[in-house]
């Protein structure tokens, strides 16, 4: 299921997926899985992009 | 096994082939000094090619085993199936790990990977036209053949790495 909130979150940071990735120290295409519902990421790398994007875990990852 | 020439030469490219791994990996720094690694879903990733290549590998040793039963001469010289059991796997590491987006750590540019594998699949060129009449040798496939298996892994490789930067998706979707 894709992650509508995340991406949203980093447009609203006017963060390009590259620049997320940079950020969380990730390639691209992990944040693209991640918000195409691909990939679930760890507990640690969801902590750092909520860090990234100012938001919570249950603002992003919480259905 | 006696060192003539030939042997010499083949350590000699082993050689030649370790430094180059080993340079390339001292170059694949950040600017920071912190090695490039990759990710998390990399790794998961990888460790699921790594699967797909010991497969590949055995399906290859059978396939090979099958066949050297159809007929009453060995079809290559000794150790040479083993040789190509390990391009075999080497293809599948490289081909779907480019294209699953997990050769390239996070730091990695991979356009730049371009030239280099260029440069190798150009190298296999002249060798295999130079061996091209001897790989096969009284109906039993030499080591002459090396190169041709070589350059085909890398053109396999070559391909899922241009395939892919020419259809990278968009950043934003």
């Amino acid at each position: 299921m894709k992650n509508l909130k995340l991406k949203a979150a980093r447009a609203g940071k006017d963060l390009s997926q590259q620049e997320l990735a940079d950020l969380v120290g990730v390639s691209r295409q992990t944040i693209s899985s991640i918000e195409k519902g691909d990939y679930n990421p760890t507990i640690r790398l969801c902590v750092a992009i909520c860090k990234a994007l100012d938001k919570t875990l249950d603002e992003l990852f919480w259905e | 096994m006696s060192f003539n020439e030939y042997n010499l030469g083949v350590l000699l490219g082993i050689l030649v082939g370790l430094i180059i791994v080993a340079a390339a990996l001292s170059w694949n720094k950040k600017k920071n000094g912190v090695r490039a690694e990759f990710d998390e879903r990399q790794k998961l990733v990888r460790g699921e090619i790594f699967q797909h290549a010991f497969i590949a590998v055995m399906v290859w040793n059978l396939f090979y085993w099958v066949l050297s039963l159809t007929v009453d001469h060995p079809l290559m010289v000794d150790g040479l199936s083993g040789l190509v059991g390990i391009f075999v796997g080497v293809l599948v590491i490289g081909a779907e790990s480019i294209w699953r987006d997990a050769f390239f750590s996070a730091s990695s540019r991979p356009k730049s990977y371009v030239i280099l594998y260029a440069v190798i699949l150009l190298c296999q060129v002249p060798s295999t036209i130079l061996n091209w009449k001897e790989m096969i040798q009284d109906g039993v496939l030499t080591f002459k053949v090396m190169p041709l298996v070589c350059l085909v892994t890398f053109l396999c490789i070559f391909a899922a790495l241009a395939l892919k930067l020419t259809r990278r998706e968009p950043d934003e979707e």
